[in-house]
């Protein structure tokens, strides 16, 4: 865990983005503290309060004084948005991109995605 | 005590030490901030020792000035209490149970928590009755660390400690350090030659070579400052051109050049146009380039490094 | 229960009672031992010549002078180190170091001075003489007082000289340690031996002298030796470097 090439800090922060996109953490949940973080993933807790803090700057999670950090009102909402703001230019793009580089035709990778969405069940887990 | 909420700092100003005719720290400036858990890195006699011998008033420099908390700690009353160094050959009465050498020094800490001491001797199943120079290296080196983490200090120094013990017993100690650390922030500083498994516990990183201060940053400062770079030999030759180039790797047409330095984004992006790969180079990689022999002792020519 | 206190106690009490603690303990088997031989001796002069005339206990003066000598090395060698170690400063072991090696040189004269009046009361009782063989001032006829002063000295001195020595060859090892022996041992072999002077009837003050003015002289030179050594110890120890285990 968290041997990317970012920063951990950046890794953590990713992290719980991905669980409050994906639910696993909901709206005013309690999110570990610092010292949990420092401690079940054997990291500075100055790294962990660094994700933290960055978070709470984006909105994404809101600290109460004393008791500790929580996932802010509409974080998953906003998370959302940005996601989707930023998905053709992350995901859609490079696969224009590369089937134009291998002479793909662009109608088939319209279809092949028209197939994949109608699919009864999308293995989420898999594709990570 | 206002000190054990906070913890000390370290400052040192052109500190050097002999030992007769060898050098073991050579005019060096150098600040530990208060409450980081900072890394000392060095190869064996890169002076690690010494410099924490001189910090915690073991012997006093040859020359220059050390501050611990703002002051000369030798023989200064205020300071020692505060300051607690942990050698990996010991510092206790071989001849007493583990019990009255803890009694011992819980007289003399300040700060001194018998409850997390009967944690720890627990943790590293340590008998109370036993005396010191009946246990292993593992279990000398797993007391020495129940002293240092009990007595609390402000500025604790411990001096290669967990390379005595086996695996689980080095990860209970993280796992102890750190809570500890959070619930009482001090001032840590882990010295070791073997960096892998505390890379991620440190905040601060100090890397010593023959005595000399070779690099004072934050840990994740020096880790972005590396970067393998991977592709076939003439695109890196051509990306890597007047870099600082720590070491090279040749297999059959492809070479792996670790570099040091931070990377614009437009040169991120030449990189991978160039079908470069970039990639990260772990602390302990980076800390045996940096301190590699044959590129320190010679002019550290990155071209005829990368030919190497 | 706190886990936590805001004061410590003073390093030198604590010191003290420390290496108090472990001197003790090995008094405890010095006299029980000696007690023994002593007893032994006199039994065995008895059942070989009818009586034993003379103070086998004052015998106990040469053991129990290099007995704690021998303490006051290995005190320097065990626990300088651990001391500074553990958070304290050279100040305070050499202020707790000189304190239990005095005390403990008036205790084991004191000691010594009451088995040698118990076991003079025994030979009185019994009809045997006390005589005292020893090379030192006070005889048989002399007051306890001048006994326990004339016992004090070599032990005093010889408790400090343990220190030193200790420190001597701590800083500088077995060579200067060895070297420097005659000025760090031999004021505790001059305080033993300079009363043959006065027993050899050599010419001078230590033969003219009253029985009392000589016993403070050698109180008196005694106590000058004493803290030239203390003096010493302390100097060599306050600015020792504290080496790691070997």
């Amino acid at each position: 865990m968290f041997d990317g090439r970012d920063p951990v800090y950046l890794q953590i922060a990713d992290q719980i983005r991905q669980d409050v996109l994906s639910g696993a953490l909901g709206a005013e949940e309690q999110v570990m503290s610092t010292t949990q973080y420092a401690t079940t993933f054997r990291i500075n807790p100055a790294t962990a309060a660094k994700a933290f803090a960055q978070l709470v700057d984006e909105g994404v999670l809101y600290k109460r004084r004393g008791v500790g950090m929580f996932v802010a009102p509409g974080a998953r909402e906003r998370l959302l948005a940005d996601a989707r703001e930023s998905f053709f230019a992350d995901a859609v793009d490079p696969v224009a991109d590369a089937a134009r580089l291998l002479g793909i035709d662009v109608e088939d990778v319209v279809a092949r995605l028209r197939a994949r969405a109608a699919a009864p069940t999308t293995p989420e887990g898999e594709a990570r | 005590m206002t000190a054990t909420t906070t913890g000390w700092g370290v400052e040192l100003h052109g500190v050097t030490q002999r030992y007769g005719d060898v050098v073991a720290l050579d005019d060096v400036t150098l600040t530990v901030r208060p409450g980081t858990i900072t890394g000392l890195l060095g190869r064996n006699g890169s002076g690690k020792s010494t410099l924490a011998s001189l910090v915690a008033a073991f012997r006093r420099p040859t020359a220059g000035r050390v501050l611990v908390d703002g002051e000369d700690p030798w023989e200064n009353e205020r300071v020692v209490p505060g300051v607690c160094f942990v050698r990996e050959s010991g510092d206790v009465l071989d001849d007493y149970s583990l019990r009255d050498n803890l009694a011992y020094v819980s007289g003399a800490r300040p700060a001194f928590s018998h409850e997390l001491a009967g944690e720890l001797l627990d943790l590293f199943e340590l008998e109370p009755r036993r005396k010191p120079s009946k246990l292993s290296r593992g279990k000398k080196s797993a007391f020495g660390i129940v002293l240092g983490l009990a007595s609390r200090a402000p500025l604790t120094i411990l001096d290669e400690v967990h390379l005595g013990l086996d695996a689980p017993s080095r990860y209970a100690f993280y796992d102890a350090l750190l809570a500890d650390y959070a619930e009482h922030p001090r001032t840590l500083v882990l010295s070791s030659h073997l960096i892998g498994e505390i890379e991620r516990l440190l905040e601060d990183v100090v890397v010593l070579d023959r005595g000399r201060v070779l690099v004072a940053q934050d840990a994740e400062g020096l880790r972005a400052e590396g970067l393998s770079v991977t592709g076939p030999a003439d695109a890196v030759e051509r990306f890597v051109a007047g870099r600082d180039v720590l070491a090279s790797q040749r297999l059959a047409g492809t070479v792996q050049t670790t570099v040091r330095g931070v990377l614009t984004e437009g040169e991120v992006r030449r990189a991978r146009d160039a079908g470069l790969e970039l990639g990260p180079v772990p602390l302990q990689d980076l800390f045996v380039h940096l301190t590699d022999p044959q590129r320190t002792a010679g002019a550290a020519d990155a071209s005829r490094a990368a030919d190497r | 229960m706190t886990t936590t206190t805001p004061r410590r106690p003073s390093p030198t009490a604590h010191t003290v009672r420390r290496l108090g603690a472990a001197l003790l303990r090995l008094a405890g088997w010095f006299w029980a031992l000696a007690v023994v031989v002593i007893v032994l001796a006199n039994v065995v002069g008895w059942a070989t010549r009818g009586s034993t005339d003379v103070s086998i206990a004052v015998y106990a003066r040469q053991a129990s002078t290099w007995f704690p000598f021998s303490l006051g090395i290995m005190l320097v060698s065990a626990y300088l180190r651990v001391h500074v170690a553990s958070g304290m400063t050279r100040r305070t072991f050499v202020r707790a170091a000189l304190v239990v090696q005095v005390a403990a040189a008036l205790g084991y004269a004191a000691v010594l001075t009451l088995l040698v009046l118990v076991e003079r009361a025994v030979h009185d009782a019994l009809g045997w003489d006390s005589v005292i063989t020893e090379v030192q001032l006070a005889d048989a006829s002399a007051p306890p007082w001048a006994l326990l002063g004339d016992l004090a000295v070599p032990l005093v001195l010889a408790n400090l000289s343990g220190l030193l020595v200790g420190i001597v060859y701590q800083r500088g090892g077995a060579w200067w340690g060895t070297l420097t022996l005659p000025l760090t041992v031999g004021p505790v072999v001059a305080a033993l031996y300079v009363p043959g002077l006065r027993l050899m009837e050599v010419p001078g003050l230590w033969t003219t002298a009253s029985d009392a003015q000589v016993l403070v002289l050698a109180v008196a030179l005694g106590a000058v030796l004493a803290v030239l050594t203390a003096s010493a110890f302390s100097l060599l120890a306050r600015g020792a470097p504290v080496a790691a285990k070997p």
